[in-house]
């Protein structure tokens, strides 16, 4: 009884799915049609704007000096290291972790 | 004039080390200013006598160059040692971070002080040998580091 319970409901939440699915596509279908009959076609540089539009953008971008202060700290580490690996070579400070990591 | 010590006249004798000190010309620096630029024909050498430089290369940071300090000089120590090397081109930029300052030698007059005493042109030379070769080795293994992390991050 009950693998046939579960097998309705599978069924049930497939058609679901799929009516979902058609009518999301009939609507975009229909937008296009509107547009074509309404509007000038778009030209490739309105294109590329619109697209850009819709995309979110590039990350907003952290305070320069913050990363500045990160980068030089990372990069005094990194000499301090490399220092270190002098005074004595060995793999293990070769290969050591940076304290000062660049990425936060 | 007060006697400092020097990395570029290490193994010299008193007199030696005067007679080499007695080449420079004394330059004052305020802080920011720029000492030499990467790429500016290098003509002198420059001593710390006080003061605090930053040795810096240029990064490209979120579109804007931006000059990192890669190493510092303190007094006693000397910097623009592409003066004395061809093809006589500084490759890191200089910039005074506390007022500074200088004892410049120009190329010219040491060379021809070298000429004339070779024993203390070699010990000299072989000074700035020792400097390169610091920077060389620190740079190398700069690089060995960065040559792991890139693999690290290829790896994960």
């Amino acid at each position: 009884m009950q693998p046939l319970l579960m097998s309705l409901s599978l069924c049930l939440l497939g058609f679901a799915a799929c009516v979902l699915i058609f009518a999301a596509a009939s609507r975009g279908n229909e937008d296009e049609e509107e547009a074509g009959t309404n509007s000038p076609p778009l030209t490739k540089g309105e294109q590329f704007f619109l697209d850009e539009g819709l995309s979110p953008g590039p990350e907003p971008e952290e305070p320069e000096e913050e990363f500045l202060y990160r980068l030089r700290s990372y990069v005094r580490s990194e000499r301090a290291a490399a220092k270190s690996f002098l005074d004595g070579p060995n793999v293990e400070s070769l290969h050591a972790a940076n304290d000062s990591p660049l990425e936060p | 004039m007060k006697r400092i010590e020097a990395d570029i006249l290490s193994g010299l004798g008193e007199h030696e080390a005067d007679q080499v000190l007695a080449l420079g010309s004394p330059q004052q620096y305020s802080v920011g200013e720029v000492v030499f630029d990467l790429g500016d024909e290098a003509r002198s050498l420059f001593l710390v006598r006080s003061g605090r430089v930053d040795l810096t290369l240029p990064l490209r940071v979120q579109g804007k160059e931006e000059d990192v300090a890669v190493e510092e000089r303190v007094p006693g120590q000397m910097l623009g040692w592409s003066a004395l090397v061809p093809p006589h081109r500084f490759t890191l930029k200089a910039t005074v971070r506390a007022d500074a300052e200088f004892l410049v030698f120009p190329r010219e007059h040491l060379l021809e002080f070298f000429s004339r005493e070779p024993g203390v042109g070699w010990r000299v030379m072989a000074n700035v040998a020792a400097i390169m070769s610091q920077r060389f080795q620190v740079f190398q293994a700069m690089w060995l580091r960065q040559v792991q992390v890139t693999l690290e991050h290829q790896n994960a």
